[in-house]
């Protein structure tokens, strides 16, 4: 038999050459990035990092060392943000999407084990790791008075996002019923302890195997103290006309902090009512160690002046309807006051401890939309200028969820248009602008892959 | 922005079911039954904070708000909701009927009561009743944290029915700019075509899904190639003979349940649904019986037929359910029927080729026997769990089992060929 080499034959041995190539470099770059994370650790490692946070990792190599290699697989998982954000204030058996492993599924010694875990990352006292040991006491507790299996101290979930180190972003990931939070670490550092839920019920004082709890009282008790020393003009300007029959920026409603602040602002209260304000803002600052406390009270100490107070209802905290916002340039508190699920006659509250910058560590901190030339959705409208009606033409190119909006110049919304699936293709929707005062707008069309478009519009 | 599409779409896609059936806090749920001329909407509103959102210092009760209070209540519903055509005309709005109904939900909303409302929207002139823009802000606009749920309930040109709604969309409060959005509703335009074709496939997944019916026509065609002697089943018949006689055996089948499907749609059902799905597991049972021992030998048709009258009244409520026109009536019957053929002969060209080519077997009766008998435990068990209203482990296990049936099926076509080919060869 001849061997002949044909040309054809040359071009599947370039195409491997060509992949044997493109893995070599891509190798290279592997081999560059760990030197430059070397030399990074070495920085990190230059500067003493805090205790708490090997004491965490040293908790967590402790904890995984207990674990099967089947609990292993579920319980370290990479980091995203999007199992980050799975966690919830509903009872497992409404919210199924939590990560990582039930302390139920435990042994008692991984359970020890999981538990020095959470001890070393949270508060002491009356906060941190006393409050959580309350918390899961409260779900136990539900159980036995007849909430059945849904509530139970085993429902809650942990997980580790990343590599425990000091070194890289990872996140500790507790969530429950009524208790989740999210300590992230950056580079040896918490990075961030929230978003940090807590809700509790029964709220009353609670006996069980010999214990006695009552995990929320501390919260409760400093809020109401605010309200208590607000004189009577201060109190109407702290409330707001709005009704809350749970949290704003509950599960899943995550960095859409409002861009207005509402209520009483803390630069008018006197050095004690500061005071207050700051010991409420303690009670969930202090749920993490003390060092990273101290550093977040810092924070927010600094920021007291620009920080705002309100409330709706009868400012006890326990009145159905009650509730309670502080929320300066990072804080961002919410304590609502609602009906009971299981113990009927009695309310039970619902709060959250979010910051506005160090939510998740910052991660999914939203950068500004992406914008795109009107052209891109052949955007008209037509009449512009108008007095009245104005019809908006825009085009997709396939079926997508879309939002309509006009906007002032100073980026103030001033119309909220409409929003929903838009079929493909050319699209319109007229409008009644007659109460609109005369001036220059934009006309915005966000779309779901992020993109906004904008077209100025005219109002006589 | 991305962030609330993906927290919308995150609500939506891992939260939609949980949200609309375990209803855990208290929200609204809005479902539209689209038609012709109009929209009908239902709306089901938590009174706990309804009562708040029309009087935030003392809450309203719920004998208060239909009480008294019932013309209060309509005023305040019609100024917080007005749909808007695309081209900007407002819609009009009726309150067809207001009432209290209690929330028995094992779910954390146990004992919550709702106002369920149903109200009438009109398009303008000439516009479609397919495109509109809702405005709502019932309870949401002053309880800042309440959300409403919005699902399309029906629609017959996309073909959605009651038993899937599909959801359209959230109408909420936006934290960051404190905005109410209305949400668009715009359903695809697919005419009468579009309308016959969703039936066509509503018929089929409604039969795909009908374990029950097709155990009993399988169980009934069981020993239908068969002759009988001595009053036991007998020798294969041929061919010819078994091809005939499972043709008469599904024509039949479909012209009973064609007749009852046509009646019960128009209205005309004469037996509760749940004496219907009893009935049905019975009919298993004595195909299951007959499989076993010649029952009614020569007369299969009559009773395939019969029992297929019964089968097409369970068939009848889905479409009596949509309250149509009469062409789309007729056009809904006649898809819905073409549906339910093309999948039972569908499903029958894939079992009964085996079943015939194991007949002539000397084990096809061993094979007979233990159809019959799991066809028969199976019937008992669904007529049980009618009656008693509970499902027990035999139902559940049928339940869970049925996504293996196309690799029993498998099975069975590869012994079905091997115990040919031995036969063949050997004998």
């Amino acid at each position: 038999m001849k061997l002949t080499i044909s040309p054809k034959f040359l071009l599947p041995l370039v195409g491997v050459l060509g992949i044997i190539l493109i893995m070599a470099f891509k190798k290279s770059d592997a081999a560059i990035n760990r030197i430059i994370e070397h030399s990074l650790s070495i920085n990190a490692k230059t500067m003493p990092p805090p205790n708490t946070t090997q004491e965490v990792i040293t908790a967590s190599d402790a904890f995984k060392a207990t674990l099967t290699t089947s609990q292993i697989s579920s319980c370290y998982l990479a980091y995203s943000l999007a199992d980050a954000q799975k966690w919830s204030n509903f009872p497992t058996g409404i919210y199924r999407n939590r990560i990582g492993i039930t302390l139920g599924s435990l042994s008692a010694t991984q359970l020890l084990a999981a538990k020095n875990l959470l001890k070393a990352a949270s508060g002491a006292g009356a906060e941190g790791f006393n409050e959580l040991e309350g918390l899961l006491a409260a779900d136990a507790q539900l159980g036995a008075l007849g909430g059945g299996s849904d509530y139970s101290a085993g429902n809650y979930y942990i997980a580790l996002l990343g590599t425990p180190a000091l070194t890289g972003t990872w996140q500790l990931y507790f969530g429950g019923h009524h208790l989740a939070f999210a300590n992230t670490y950056k580079n040896g550092v918490l990075a961030g302890a929230t978003p940090s839920f807590r809700g509790v019920e029964p709220f009353a004082s609670f006996t069980i195997n010999g214990n006695t709890y009552q995990p929320l009282i501390e919260e409760k008790n400093a809020l109401a103290a605010i309200y208590g020393s607000l004189t009577a003009a201060q109190r109407i300007s702290a409330t707001l006309s709005s009704s809350f029959g749970d949290l704003v920026l509950g599960p899943q409603k995550d960095w859409q902090f409002p861009t207005t602040k509402a209520g009483l602002l803390c630069s008018g209260l006197d050095a004690t009512q500061k005071a207050l304000v700051l010991a409420a803002v303690r009670t969930y600052a202090a749920d993490v160690d003390s060092d990273n406390a101290n550093a977040l009270m810092t924070k927010y100490t600094n920021e007291i002046n620009q920080t705002y107070v309100a409330f709706v209802g009868s400012g006890d905290m326990v009145t159905q309807g009650d509730y309670v916002r502080i929320d300066g340039p990072s804080v961002w508190i919410e304590y609502s006051s609602q009906g009971g699920i299981v113990v009927r006659n009695a309310t039970h509250p619902h709060s959250i401890w979010r910051d506005r910058t160090s939510d998740y560590g910052g991660t999914g901190n939203p950068s500004s939309v992406k914008n795109v030339d009107a052209a891109v959705y052949k955007m008209t409208n037509f009449p512009n200028p108008t007095s009245g009606l104005t019809t908006l033409k825009f085009t997709l190119p396939q079926e997508m969820t879309v939002k309509i909006a006009i906007y002032d110049l100073t980026g103030r919304i001033v119309k909220a248009v409409a929003k929903g699936k838009m079929p493909i293709g050319e699209n319109s929707v007229t409008v009644d602008l007659s109460n609109l005062a005369s001036g220059i707008y934009n006309y915005t069309l966000d779309t779901e892959n992020g993109e906004q478009a904008a077209i100025r519009l005219a109002k006589n | 922005m991305k962030k609330i599409f993906t927290f919308l779409f995150f609500l939506i896609i891992f939260n939609w079911k949980n949200a609309l059936f375990a209803h855990p806090s208290p929200n609204t749920l809005i479902f539209l039954d689209v038609k012709t001329n109009g929209v009908s909407a239902e709306l089901r509103l938590p009174v706990i904070e309804l009562g708040v959102a029309v009087s935030p210092i003392v809450p309203k009760t719920a004998e208060q708000l239909l009480g008294s209070f019932t013309d209060s209540l309509k005023n305040y519903l019609l100024s917080h909701i007005y749909p808007l055509s695309m081209e900007g005309q407002k819609w009009s709005v009726e309150v067809v009927e207001m009432q209290l109904e209690n929330v028995a939900n094992p779910q954390e909303r146990n004992g919550l009561q709702d106002i369920v409302v149903k109200l009438w929207l009109t398009p303008p002139t000439r516009a479609s009743s397919r495109q509109f823009i809702l405005n709502y802000d019932v309870v949401m606009h002053q309880v800042v944290t309440h959300t409403a749920l919005v699902s399309i309930r029906q629609d017959w040109e996309t073909g959605i029915v009651a038993e899937h709604p599909d959801a359209v969309g959230i109408i909420a409060v936006e934290p960051r700019n404190n905005q109410i959005f209305p949400l668009t509703i715009s359903l695809e335009n697919r005419g009468l075509w579009g309308g016959f074709k969703s039936m066509v496939s509503l018929g089929m997944s409604h039969i795909q899904q009908g374990t029950d019916h097709l155990l009993f026509l399988l169980t009934l065609l069981l020993p239908s190639p068969l002759l009988v002697s001595n009053k036991k089943w007998g020798k294969f018949g041929g061919l010819r003979y078994s091809l005939i006689k499972l043709l008469k055996i599904i024509t039949a089948f479909t012209v009973g349940h064609s007749v009852t499907l046509i009646l019960g749609t128009m209205g005309w059902i004469p037996f509760s649904s749940r004496f219907i799905e009893i009935a049905i597991a019975f009919s298993i049972f004595v195909s299951a019986i007959h499989a076993l021992k010649p029952l009614f030998y020569n007369r299969e048709i009559y009773v395939a037929a019969g029992f297929g009258l019964i089968h097409g009244l369970a068939f009848s409520g889905t479409l009596s359910a949509l309250n149509l026109d009469s062409i789309r009536m007729g056009l809904s019957i006649l898809g819905f029927n073409i549906g339910i053929e093309i999948m039972q002969l569908g499903i029958m060209t894939v079992i009964l080729p085996w079943l015939i080519m194991l007949s002539p077997s000397k084990i096809y009766p061993i094979i007979r026997t233990i159809g019959a008998s799991l066809a028969g435990i199976a019937a008992l068990a669904w007529m049980f769990e009618r009656i008693i209203n509970a499902p027990n482990w035999v139902t559940l296990s049928i339940e869970e089992a049925l996504p293996n049936a196309p690799w029993l099926i498998g099975f069975i076509a590869i012994f079905a060929i091997l115990e040919y080919l031995y036969r063949k060869w050997f004998q």
